[in-house]
């Protein structure tokens, strides 16, 4: 039973984290490239 | 034994710190003010905020003690992180203290109770958060000169000079752009540190066999393992205080707050926390995953109590290939660095609104604040130098981390709490709380290390302590502010 809960929520965690990693690469990038023009007119 | 290989993983280390002491420095032109320095003039989005938390709340301290987690207790040493998830997630759902926090446009925690509780309770306010959070942080070099050394095979002789490097290597940036710096480097050390962590556990999961290394681990440990009601060695009362400190941290940490601060509003800070708050069991189960990995390897023999911190970073170091060495301790490096750049930073900030705002009185002007902040920094890495160095850490890693934040999250939480939703608490009650919080903590630290005290200490342990820290500052806070309210009323 404890085997079976930790494979599929071990599972789920690493799923989520690999959706995670990839989204904020690419809108976290964004981000950081609005928080410098931003800064930059000020 | 290492596979480490000079010039391959050397280069890969060598072009990661490159690029990102490049870009920490490129963007220090863009720092014009304190603002600018210590909130990056508020101008923080939701994805490299996720990003920036993220990265701050890992660091190779946190995950060589969350493998020792899972090296000596299995999957149950990941409570406290299931404990942060819920209590990040609860929080930004709600709103519940951070949002009172962030509407108030404040730099640093004590500064918003200043209205309630008046400067002084500010100022102690401030006094313990550094205290407490310089004491955290200090064991943070040494283990990170333990992992290098001990993965990359130099000689334990050497570990001061890679500590220093390390040191330098985030000052450098730090100092020079603050928190802009921070957040660009965050997020290039969020990228690092994920893609080399979901390789390396991914590979260790295909190369023992993940259900191999779980029946082996129930072998081990036992049931156990799988379920801390069940773990002899993690009672209630450690679940309890992993409970009370998720809790404290999440509203109260001050390199957790900042970036609620820094947001571009309060909106944004809530969505911050709800995007994050799954990465707070990532930080375990990764590293504890690789702790699991290290007692199928090694078996429960090899380290014990006093070294058992060691397993991971051995496993590592005589399992990875060439080539994969290299971008672990990059992922390594990166989580390391945005995490004492993180924490340098936070505690400067208190150091310089809170302890110092008698003296400055909010009056100098940009240019000289700016000064005292660098300056700041760099006296807080000369104490993280000395401290590393002198400190003989013992126990569990994560004990500690748990026992020094408390020094000041036990208090500080409350004061969070009735500030912001209690109408009678007032000064007394927030110094019998401060003053609570911080001694018994602080008395257990130093009688644990005296010969006398050693033994009756270790008989209570520090999670009984620990919970009772957390209750004792919360009635403190109200018996004080009763006593003050019924001396008013004769």
């Amino acid at each position: 039973m404890g085997v079976l809960f930790w494979t599929i929520l071990s599972a789920l965690i690493l799923i989520w984290y690999i959706i995670v990693t990839v989204k904020v690469t690419f809108k976290g990038g964004k981000d950081v490239m609005d928080m410098i023009t931003k800064l930059k007119s000020k | 034994m290492t596979n480490f290989d000079y010039f391959i993983d050397g280069g890969i280390i060598l072009f990661y710190l490159t690029v990102t002491i490049a870009a920490g420095l490129y963007v220090r032109k863009l720092v014009t003010g304190v603002d600018d320095f210590l909130v990056a003039g508020r101008s923080l989005n939701l994805y490299l905020g996720i990003a920036s938390l993220a990265a701050t709340e890992f660091g190779i301290a946190t995950c060589m003690a969350n493998a020792e987690l899972g090296f000596k207790y299995g999957f149950a040493g990941i409570t406290p992180g299931i404990a942060l998830t819920a209590a990040m997630f609860i929080v930004g759902w709600t709103g519940f203290g951070i949002k009172p926090l962030r509407d108030k446009g404040v730099v640093t925690l004590p500064e918003l109770f200043q209205d309630k509780f008046g400067s002084r309770i500010r100022w102690a306010a401030g006094l313990v958060m550094v205290l407490g959070g310089l004491l955290n942080m200090g064991v943070f070099l040494r283990q990170a000169g333990n992992f290098l050394a001990i993965v990359c095979g130099f000689d334990m002789g050497y570990i001061e000079i890679i500590m220093t490097l390390i040191l330098l290597g985030v000052a450098v940036y730090t100092i020079l752009g603050g928190m802009l710096s921070v957040l660009i480097t965050d997020y290039i050390q969020f990228v690092i540190m994920s893609i080399g962590m979901i390789i390396t556990v991914s590979l260790f999961a295909i190369k023992f066999g993940w259900f191999d290394m779980l029946f082996k681990l129930r072998e081990q440990l036992g049931d156990g393992a799988f379920n801390p009601f069940e773990n002899g060695e993690y009672g209630l009362d450690r679940i309890l205080l992993d409970i009370l400190v998720a809790f404290a941290a999440v509203l109260t940490w001050q390199t957790i707050i900042s970036r609620v601060l820094s947001a571009k509003d309060t909106k944004t800070a809530k969505k911050i926390y709800i995007g994050t708050s799954p990465f707070m069991v990532v930080r375990f189960i990764l590293p504890a995953i690789l702790g699991i990995a290290a007692l199928y390897y090694f078996g429960p023999d090899k380290f014990d109590d006093t070294n058992s911190i060691f397993a991971m970073p051995t496993l590592i170091a005589e399992v990875l290939p060439v080539g994969l060495v290299g971008i672990l301790v990059a992922a390594m490096l990166a989580a390391d660095m945005s995490t004492n750049s993180s924490y340098m930073i936070a505690w400067s900030s208190i150091i310089y609104n809170d302890i110092m705002k008698p003296i400055h009185k909010g009056l100098w002007p940009d240019k000289k604040g700016l000064r005292w902040n660098r300056l700041l920094i760099g006296f807080i890495g000369v104490f993280l130098l000395l401290y590393g160095l002198w400190y003989p850490l013992t126990g569990d890693l994560w004990v500690y981390l748990q026992v020094t934040g408390t020094i000041y999250l036990s208090s500080i939480s409350v004061l969070l709490v009735s500030s912001c939703y209690w109408k009678k608490a007032n000064d007394w009650g927030a110094a019998a709380a401060i003053f609570t919080g911080a001694v018994i903590p602080i008395s257990y630290l130093v009688f644990k290390e005296v010969e006398a005290t050693q033994e009756f200490i270790y008989t209570i342990g520090p999670y009984k302590i620990g919970v009772f820290t957390y209750v004792s500052a919360a009635v403190a806070m109200y018996v004080g502010s009763k006593i003050k309210l019924i001396k008013q009323k004769i």
